[in-house]
């Protein structure tokens, strides 16, 4: 049988440059941002952008992996807060050296993560439900931890984590950047990476193949956890403190970070520097109302259109592509 | 030595048999078809082997070692390999990923792209070497996508592959080509399985046949002694001509349903039809004609982009199923777990939901009447059931199938879509749906009966319009050969491919 092409040349164009759409619509919005505010470009603001978007983003480069699978987590704002606090009550409260009360922190992040997986995957429970529980969970037991109080007086060394830079680029900036890009070789290039892929394409089609289904939603919501975890160092140490009631709603953003950037809630198809250019839209956009003097009450309001647009945005190109 | 020997492989679902005692082998290099109803347990045996489900009673030895596979993977190491019915690729990985999946090359941490782009090249060079590569599935023809699950058995040097109803939806010369690949892996000493309901195709590619009906295995002929008849005798357990012809419509009787040249891009095109009180009419045509796109489009589930229906000589547009529900013109949709039964509801909730807004009193639906109305469908298509409080899907096939058609008949329809109506149930089962559709018929109901099984077609359809490619290639009268229909659907002369064209 003759193998038959994809479509007419045409239409791939089309999809392509819809395809993209995304990094066109994130350099306008820069552009037209940099026309309206003076200020907008300048590197001082550029790298204040980046440095705000960066916790955000850590936690949605975690949410890519879960919603690559089709599935969701709505525990890393509290997984955020759990591994903060543990981080910092071990420094103040224990004495730990901080690089070991960082790694208790997300050690934390990471076991809670895992323990999604195993809800998902052994008890078969709706990724929804499982890390709505996680959420409440992870929450109450920041609270008990912490007994509802900061922790401050951190060891200032680790709080260059939050607060230092290297040359011109904040810390925080660095650890997105290197995450990005670790993330980037996983997903693209190795075995675990296209299996996440695959899982979220057909999971069926999957198991039938041999890929072990369990292991690989367990890992991704094992990876979220530990992500989440680390952006609640980051914040920590930008604050000086681990607050208990730190990245509450922070879900909402990262997911808003990882549909904006085009990842597909239904699974299979997206990509981490997608996630991170939703992320910087985010950042950007934030950033850009508050330049402009956009009155604060407003600010939510303009986000959550933009999220609608770029999610109707993204159907209407799975309808023309369906053509 | 056998590559595989099943004995005595024993399945039940829910307590319903759908595999009893099964015994089965297969030799290297050999091509057995496998042969059955819908219903016969084909797709059960093949996701035993493949190590999908577990079988209850029996054995599997392959090379003479008895195995026990805890999932597909210890299958696909044995070297078994199954090419599913509904394919199983994942639509948005390209044809490299889908040929490696679960077992890409790697160096080091990474995935070796050059080496599995290499790999997955030198198994798809043979089969078809057209096929890009780098572009996700999704976007490639079905018989593209069914080469590439072949490169993926092969790829993993599989020495058993088995093939559920490879050819179902391919075109004549796909099916050609299909064939000279299984034959060629056979050459290679590799071992198929290929099941089929298309018996010339069998007879045609098989060294043995094996024919299962009901779950058990009813007859094992060598390929050189089987004819056709043997076999639909054993597929079906009688001779074929039992069903009787319909009876015939007196061409006075007023036409209840025209469609005057519908069309909807990609889908169908150009289709005018008519539809008596009292006939019914049959799609046929193969898997993907465009026969449930178009039922779908006159039930308004669809919009269509061209031409005209008429009900009563009278034009409609009917803009979605709501519409055409008020009509009096009912569709019972091909695929029963999905579009027919809200699967959560029970029974009596299933056959009363199109009636909702007739019992409905202030927007609340009394108990009392749902159930009257439930046991009324129940009685009169005689639904075997415990009670009409049970969930739905607990029913079987059939029962199901009569579920759906109870909540239309209850409506008391004028015009009836049917599609695939007797897909996966039971052969007695069947019959009771057949004899409804005469009686429905005979009350004066214009039926619209889209079917894929030609026995089914020829029983009850008064006139066939056949379509291929979304095209009608063809109109048959009642009595006409299952070849005629085939040589229609498959791709006949040109000339009447043309001429149907031209209507």
């Amino acid at each position: 049988m003759s193998a038959n092409r994809p479509r007419s040349p045409r239409a791939i164009s089309v999809r392509s440059l819809i395809d993209y759409g995304i990094y066109v619509a994130f350099a306008l919005l820069c552009v037209a941002l940099a026309v309206a505010s003076p200020v907008f470009a300048t590197p001082e603001n550029l790298f204040n952008v980046a440095l705000q978007s960066s916790i955000n983003a850590l936690l949605a480069f975690g949410m890519t992996f879960v919603i690559l699978t089709a599935g969701i987590d709505l525990s890393v704002g509290s997984l955020l807060a759990i591994g903060g606090a543990l981080a910092g009550g071990l420094m103040v409260g224990g004495g730990v050296p901080w690089p070991v009360a960082a790694g208790a922190g997300l050690v934390a992040g990471t076991v809670l993560g895992f323990a999604n997986g195993v809800a998902v995957t052994m008890f078969r429970i709706p990724p929804f439900i499982a890390t709505l529980a996680m959420l409440s969970i992870g929450r109450g037991l920041t609270q008990l931890y912490t007994g509802g109080r900061p922790f401050t007086g951190l060891d200032p060394t680790f709080n260059q984590l939050g607060q230092g830079s290297v040359g011109p680029i904040p810390v925080p900036v660095l650890v997105m950047l290197v995450t990005v890009a670790i993330i980037w070789l996983v997903l693209r290039h190795t075995v675990f990476g296209r299996n996440v892929y695959a899982v979220g394409s057909n999971p069926e089609a999957a198991r039938l193949a041999g890929v072990r289904v369990t292991r690989v939603l367990i890992g991704v919501y094992t990876i979220s956890g530990c992500l989440a975890a680390m952006g609640g160092l980051v914040l920590t140490a930008r604050l000086s403190s681990a607050q208990p009631t730190a990245g509450a709603g922070f879900e909402l953003d990262a997911i808003a970070a990882v549909v904006v950037g085009g990842t597909s809630l239904s699974g299979g198809e997206g990509s981490i520097l997608r996630t991170l250019v939703g992320a910087l839209i985010i950042g950007v956009l934030n950033n850009g109302l508050n330049l402009l003097n956009v009155d604060p009450f407003v600010q939510p309001v303009v986000k959550g259109a933009v999220i609608l647009i770029a999610v109707g945005l993204d159907r209407l190109k799975t309808r023309v592509a369906d053509r | 030595m056998s590559l595989l020997r099943l004995s005595g492989v024993t399945k039940r679902y829910g307590g319903v048999p759908v595999l009893s005692d099964v015994d089965l082998s297969v030799e290297p290099g050999e091509v057995v078809g496998l042969v059955g109803e819908n219903g016969a347990g084909k797709s059960t045996l093949i996701k035993i082997v493949a190590g999908a489900v577990a079988a209850d009673a029996g054995e599997i030895r392959i090379d003479e070692q008895p195995v026990a596979f805890s999932g597909p993977a210890d299958a696909i190491r044995a070297g078994v390999a199954v090419i599913y019915q509904e394919l199983s690729l994942c639509p948005a990985l390209d044809a490299i990923e889908n040929i490696l999946l679960g077992a890409l090359p790697t160096r080091g941490p990474f995935v070796d792209w050059q080496a599995a782009r290499a790999e997955a090249e030198r198994w798809l060079r043979d089969l078809a070497p057209g096929i890009p590569v780098g572009v996700p599935t999704k976007d490639l023809s079905v018989g593209s996508r069914q080469l590439i699950e072949i490169a993926r058995a092969l790829a993993r040097r599989s020495r058993l592959i088995f093939m559920d109803e490879p050819t179902a939806s391919l075109s004549d010369r796909e099916t050609e080509f299909l064939l000279d690949i299984v034959r060629d892996l056979r050459s290679r000493g590799v071992s198929v399985v290929f099941v089929t309901h298309r018996l010339e195709e069998a007879l045609a590619i098989a060294d043995r046949l094996v024919v299962l009906r009901d779950g058990r295995k009813v007859g094992e002929l060598a390929a050189t002694e089987a004819t056709r008849d043997d076999l639909i005798r054993l597929m079906v357990g009688r001779t074929l001509g039992q069903e009787g012809a319909p009876p015939p419509i007196p061409t006075t009787a007023e036409v209840v349903l025209e469609g005057r040249d519908l069309g909807r891009r990609g889908l169908f095109s150009g289709i005018s039809f008519q539809v008596r009180r009292g006939e019914v009419l049959g799609l046929a045509g193969l898997v993907g004609a465009g026969r449930s796109s178009l039922l779908r489009a006159i039930f308004g589930a669809d919009p269509v982009d061209t031409g005209t229906l008429l009900l009563d000589g009278r034009p409609v547009r009917i803009r979605n199923p709501q519409q055409a529900i008020d009509l009096g013109i009912c569709l019972v949709p091909e695929d029963r777990g999905r579009q027919g039964l809200v699967r959560s509801m029970s029974v009596a909730e299933n056959v009363a939901i199109a009636s909702w807004p007739r019992l409905g009193r202030l927007g609340f639906v009394p108990d009392g009447a749902v159930a009257r109305l439930a046991n009324d469908q129940v009685r009169e298509l005689d639904i075997r059931l415990r009670s009409i409080r049970q969930r739905v899907l607990s029913l079987s096939g059939g029962n199901q199938q009569k579920v759906v058609l109870g909540r239309w008949l209850a409506l008391r329809p004028r015009v009836l879509l049917l599609d695939e109506p007797t897909r996966g149930i039971d052969v007695g089962a069947k019959a009771e749906v057949y004899q409804l559709v005469r009686d429905l018929a005979a009350d004066g109901v214009a039926i619209v009966l889209s079917t894929s099984e030609l026995p089914e077609l020829l029983a009850l359809a008064n006139r066939s319009i056949v379509l291929r490619d979304g095209v009608a290639v063809g109109e048959l009268p009642a009595g006409v050969s299952q070849e005629q229909v085939m040589h229609l659907a498959t791709g006949g002369p040109v000339a009447s491919l043309e001429a149907g064209r031209a209507q």
